[in-house]
């Protein structure tokens, strides 16, 4: 069975938990329960092909508090970058992880997935946090499960093949 | 402190503690409190092979002063979040790989549940503000 490390990267409070539950666990809470260090769930997805145990690394977000331990992202081979629909900046803490992350462990499949998609969205992605990202965007809910095993799918086929992915991406990418 | 005293404390502190011999491998120097036995069942523990790695550097170099990792999050039977963290030390001459139930996180989740809830919502009011200054006050 092939093995692959994917880590969740975002500020706190954008639902990377929430995501890893509806995509584990097929479960969402309404209740926003902070992670303090790393939480590792695993799942077997089947991508038609292969089959791939996915390790999913929920790791803190990112604030004034807690700084993500850029170590945790070794081995990794892809992450997933989570903003929320509702708070640009969301946004500005997504692209700093992503520019870190690239330094920490190079260029690996990457996704951003603009969550919370069933609330009433307050921003949009614009030009240049686009040319900074360079990587697919996906709008996600963890609340309904809109696009979640879509985009873990994706992110997981690219990490098998080992390619960068294009900008453009899953269903309903922006 | 006598072997059979450290074999019963260990676990009832909740602590799994093993002795890495030369050959690579792990050997428990006490019974395995309940939480970590549950951790290792399934044959994967993706943090351990984490750390392992530099783990072993750590013992190769031997540095006198312990290095942590962690703290890493899990759920009990109950559905209920707790933490733990691994330590790597050198005790007289024997590597020893220490995985400790971490209630000071435990402790910090509420205090920071509390912080990231209030700064939520102040981002999310500032959020509602500047969309309705954009509609011209309108909404």
């Amino acid at each position: 069975m092939i093995q692959k490390k994917i880590c969740m990267l975002g500020g706190f409070g954008v639902g990377k938990t929430s995501l890893v539950s509806r995509f584990v666990h097929s479960i969402f809470s309404d209740k926003y329960l902070t992670t303090v260090g790393v939480k590792i769930e695993k799942k077997s997805v089947d991508l038609g092909s292969q089959q791939v145990d996915l390790m999913v690394w929920d790791l803190h977000g990112e604030d004034e508090f807690q700084k993500l331990h850029m170590s945790y992202l070794r081995g990794s081979s892809g992450y997933l970058l989570v903003v929320d629909a509702t708070r640009r900046s969301t946004l500005d803490t997504a692209l700093m992880l992503h520019a870190k992350a690239k330094w920490a462990i190079g260029e690996v499949p990457v996704m951003l997935a603009i969550n919370k998609t069933d609330l009433d969205s307050t921003w949009e992605l614009d030009g240049a946090a686009m040319d900074q990202l360079k990587c697919p965007v996906v709008k996600t809910s963890a609340k309904t499960g809109d696009q979640v095993e879509e985009t873990f799918a994706a992110l997981a086929r690219a990490m098998l093949d080992g390619r960068s992915l294009g900008e453009g991406g899953v269903g309903q990418a922006t | 402190m006598s072997d059979d005293l450290l074999k019963a404390l260990l676990p009832a502190l909740g602590i799994a503690a093993f002795e890495r011999h030369i050959d690579g491998s792990f050997r428990a120097l006490a019974p395995i409190p309940s939480w970590f036995e549950r951790l290792a069942g399934d044959g994967t523990f993706p943090f351990l092979g984490h750390i392992l790695e530099e783990a072993v550097r750590y013992w190769n170099k031997g540095e006198a002063k312990p290095r942590d990792w962690g703290p890493s999050a899990e759920t009990d039977e109950a559905g209920r979040e707790f933490h733990y963290m691994v330590s790597a030390l050198t005790l007289a001459g024997r590597n020893v790989l220490i995985f400790s139930l971490d209630t000071a996180s435990d402790r910090m989740r509420q205090v920071l549940q509390r912080v990231r809830d209030q700064a939520l919502a102040a981002e999310q009011r500032a959020e509602r503000l500047k969309v309705t200054d954009s509609h011209g006050g309108t909404e």
